[in-house]
């Protein structure tokens, strides 16, 4: 990019020293950026160090000491690496086939695809067991077997189905977005076949499956909902780093267990960064294309409808019992229909509704926030760009037992005496989940070449105004999926708010984990049923609102 | 262009979709302070407890349900600005920890002539405000199927039968009160050194531990075991939810106490001394009796549906000093020794 000097920028000013004249030539930019770093250093990066400064000399020992924290850690490393092999093979191929136009019942499987997401904790693993369990509907009473699904088999399947939607969100835009042209293109010169593929779309396909795997490994590494469940004998940290501090409220040893998992995600981090970090991927340059991707072969196309449908019908029949046990009297039992298990969320349903409202308001910020990030790191140049790169993911590497206790150190006292209040929870929804935004945007960003934007300050518009004319509609699919997975993300999340509700602020995910941890299934699926419900209804609502244009479902 | 405006239209209609939702009235606050209370036993319970409390005194409390090591942390992480005024339904051995940690102010409330004297600390830190007994689940239901006409497990020596292989789960002490609960127990019932052997040799049969006390029963209840070690209450609230489980209690059970606390520099200390006052009395006990199955400490107060007096029970001398003392040392052991 070449630098001229803009109307209204003295020669002064623009041979000042490199940061002094970046504020005078773009004052708002720079106001903006400021901005972006103290809050991510302000919710993101202290907490953390609140909570790392928690544990003494003796607990890090203890850690390093103990065999079975060390087992562990093995048993932490080998879910997560075939969880995330698994989960991302699952989100591409459900992406791939959502992407072709000739797949049959595509619009269903992409509504299907986000089921997973909209589970509330807990509720989603125990109608997995109570399905494919030793008693389960489907493996018991249906086929008649007795099988086991406690331990690393169980988990591996039940952590599939529970992250795969994670990496679909992450690649539908992604492979959206490459240029049909291209596999037209490479057609004509003869490539067909698995060798088109091979050669052209999972090439072009490498930047979203990197921050897929990134994303999708880094939950795997920090769930504790899924072991608890399905793990049995197979313990992984996050689930020891969760019940350090729910059980004897061993803080200390919580945060150095906690530490420790910052490692591997780390790690992850680095390598997704130097592997895709150096190759072009540049497919929208400003030669538009609006041709429909290329059609699938009969084989394929069946193949992967086949796949596709197997497994929409293991996600369908899952929420379908939290459904049926919604209304049942006793879960597992009396299958008799009641309403009777309604009339609690009914009677404290102030909790739904605290929800909807938070996580509307997590969505609403943390999409523009995390694109806003986004474009700054990618598109300017400010001191510093790397850490704000690496502080916007961090998050998504963090056990939310460990923000949500970073929290209540950090904003327990004045300056920013925020327990208690909504906008606490409202913060750890939002900084939570600003990952996955970020993400997409830059994996969005990455496809489009510069000079687009280049042209546009060529021909007068200034930065803000590029911002909003050419780079944002190109991101928009970002954006769009931020605020759903924001949205759905934060009604359903648990671990980091359970520490930070209190009366008026009590979200319905931790009523849920209190009516579920007592075996009150019937109250916690009728609760969980209303607030997949919720999900539904306020994502149909955006949609209708925006007059069906928003795409929610076409991420 | 087309592109350009559609998105800008739809970018103010999700902006300004947020901001009403920003500007939504809050729920309004109750004009005077109510009292702030971390419960650990049933939300359910706690929401219909506090009802009863404002109805009764006038005065309005607030709950949050949390688990027990979930409340220590908490006030733990607030003790700069607590923000709750009462502990309620925790374990002695929580209690300990955080009197020793400075968290709690020492409240001896009347009512503590009517509590005996073992179910108290002396210092006046905790009252004891239940009486939980342990047992095992067995679900009756698959036991038919798979057993038939044999008899259940009678005593703890019982479950030691290779016939149970995998068949039993329980509750891990590094992360359940429960867990723990039953293995220092075991010691208490035949001496630390034959205890652990004890547990050695039931290790063979169970086939995982439970990070959390009631999950072993949900599983029994669900029919996906056959066998938990549990405490009764939460055996009683699944046999009146319907599910198939029978109760053992063998002799030589362990049992602990649910305890009530006032939280040091608690927002409203004098409000949380009124709701300790009036939970340990009669009517407010036999609530939470009837509604979560405790057993209680009073007189007074009748019975859990379904369980076994307590004089018909064979419970251990439960040590709580030697319990607290050995805590670290028990748990590292056990962690080394058992994997599953």
């Amino acid at each position: 990019m070449k630098h001229r000097m803009p109307k209204g920028v003295t020669a002064r000013e623009w041979n000042a020293p490199h940061l002094a004249r970046r504020i005078a030539v773009d004052p708002l930019g720079s106001g903006v950026t400021a901005l972006v770093i103290l809050l991510l250093g302000l919710f993101v990066l202290l907490p953390v160090a609140r909570v790392l400064a928690q544990p003494g000399q003796a607990e890090w020992v203890r850690l390093l000491t103990t065999s079975r924290w060390l087992r562990l850690g093995g048993n932490t490393l080998l879910i997560a690496v075939l969880s995330t092999a698994s989960a991302v093979a699952l989100g591409f191929l459900f992406a791939y086939a959502t992407s072709r136009p000739d797949v049959p019942l595509r619009t269903l499987f992409k509504l299907i695809a986000i089921l997973p997401l909209v589970s509330p904790p807990f509720v989603g693993g125990l109608a997995f067991i109570l399905l494919f369990g030793r008693r389960g509907l489907v493996t018991y009473s249906l086929l008649g077997l007795s099988g086991d699904i406690y331990g690393w088999h169980g988990l591996w399947m039940v952590q599939t189905l529970a992250f795969f939607p994670i990496a679909y969100l992450a690649l539908a835009g992604v492979l959206r977005r490459i240029n049909p042209t291209l596999e037209f293109a490479a057609q004509d010169l003869g490539a067909r076949g698995f060798r088109l593929f091979r050669t052209v779309t999972l090439p072009l396909a490498i930047p979203g499956l990197a921050s897929a795997a990134l994303l999708v490994g880094i939950y795997a590494l920090s769930d504790f909902g899924n072991p608890m469940l399905v793990g049995g004998a197979f313990k992984v940290l996050a689930t020891e780093t969760y019940t350090q501090v729910t059980g004897w409220g061993d803080l200390g040893m919580a945060a150095a267990l906690s530490g420790a998992l910052l490692v591997p995600s780390l790690a992850l981090f680095m390598l997704q960064r130097y592997w895709v970090e150096g190759r072009s991927y540049v497919t929208i340059t400003g030669k538009g294309s609006f041709a429909d991707p290329l059609p699938t072969s009969g084989p394929v196309r069946w193949g992967l409808f086949t796949a596709c449908a197997l497994v929409a019908l293991v996600l369908l029949a899952t929420y379908a019992v939290v459904f049926v046990g919604a209304f049942a009297r006793t879960w597992g039992v009396n299958w008799r229909p009641t309403l009777a298990n309604f009339e609690y969320t009914v009677f404290r349903g102030g909790q739904l509704w605290n929800s909807i409202r938070f996580a509307a308001m997590a969505a609403v910020g943390g999409s523009a926030f995390s694109v806003l990030a986004a474009y700054l790191v990618h598109r300017k140049r400010f001191p510093g760009r790397g850490a704000v790169d690496f502080t916007a993911v961090l998050p998504a590497a963090l056990p939310g037992t460990l923000i949500g206790v970073g929290y209540i150190l950090a904003f327990n006292t004045p300056p920013l005496a925020l327990t208690g209040t909504g906008t606490i929870i409202v913060a750890a929804m939002l900084f939570r989940t600003i990952p996955v935004g970020y993400r997409a945007a830059v994996a969005g960003l990455a496809q489009i070449a510069p000079s687009i934007e280049e042209g546009a300050a060529d021909l007068g518009a200034r930065p803000l105004r590029t911002l909003w004319d050419v780079t944002l509609p190109l991101i928009r699919s970002a954006f769009t999926s931020a605020l759903v997975f924001t949205f759905i993300r934060s009604m359903n999340t648990l671990s980091a708010v359970i520490f930070l509700v209190s009366p008026g602020t009590v979200v319905a995910s931790a009523s849920i984990l209190a009516l579920a941890e007592h075996g009150d299934w019937g109250q916690a699926s009728a609760l969980a049923a209303s607030l997949m419900s919720a999900v539904f209804l306020v994502l149909l609502g955006f949609r209708l609102l925006s007059g069906g244009r928003m795409r929610l479902f076409e991420l | 262009m087309l592109q350009r405006d559609r998105s800008r239209r739809w970018l103010v209609v999700v902006v300004g979709l947020g901001l009403a939702a920003s500007l939504w009235p809050a729920p309004a606050r109750a004009q005077t302070k109510p009292v702030m209370v971390y419960g650990v036993i049933h939300e359910y319970t706690l929401a219909r407890l506090m009802q009863k409390f404002e109805r009764d005194t006038g005065t309005k409390a607030d709950f949050i349900r949390l688990s027990a090591g979930e409340v220590a942390t908490r006030v733990l992480a607030e003790r700069q600005s607590p923000k709750g005024d009462v502990i309620f339904g925790i374990s002695r051995a929580i209690q300990e920890s955080m009197k020793a940690q400075g968290l709690l102010e020492a409240y001896k409330s009347p009512r503590r002539a009517e509590v005996p004297g073992k179910y108290l600390d002396p210092d006046g830190y905790w009252t004891g405000s239940s009486l939980t007994v342990q047992g095992i689940a067995i679900n009756a239901e698959r036991w038919k199927k798979e057993f038939g006409s044999a008899p259940m497990p009678k005593t703890w020596e019982d479950l030691l039968d290779p016939k149970y292989k995998d068949l039993i789960v329980a509750p891990s002490p590094l992360s359940s009160g429960t867990g723990f609960t039953f293995i220092v127990g075991q010691f208490f019932r035949v001496g630390e050194e034959k205890g652990w052997e004890y547990l050695k040799a039931l290790d063979r049969n169970i086939r995982f531990y439970t990070p959390s006390g009631i999950a072993p029963t949900r599983m029994v209840a669900a029919g996906e075991f056959l066998i938990a070690i549990t405490f009764a209450h939460d055996a009683l609230k699944a046999i009146s939810a319907g599910y198939p489980i029978a109760l053992v209690h063998p002799t030589g059970v362990s049992w602990d106490v649910g305890s009530v606390s006032l939280i040091k520099n608690g927002p409203n200390a004098a409000g949380g001394g009124k709701f300790i006052d009036w939970v340990l009395g009669r009517d407010p006990i036999q609530l939470i009796v009837d509604l979560n199955f405790e057993g209680s400490l009073r007189s007074d107060v009748s019975l859990p549906l379904g369980a076994t007096p307590l004089e018909k029970l064979d419970l251990v001398d439960y040590k709580l000093d030697w319990a607290a003392q050995n805590r670290q040392r028990i748990l590292k052991q056990w962690g080394d020794l058992f994997k599953k």
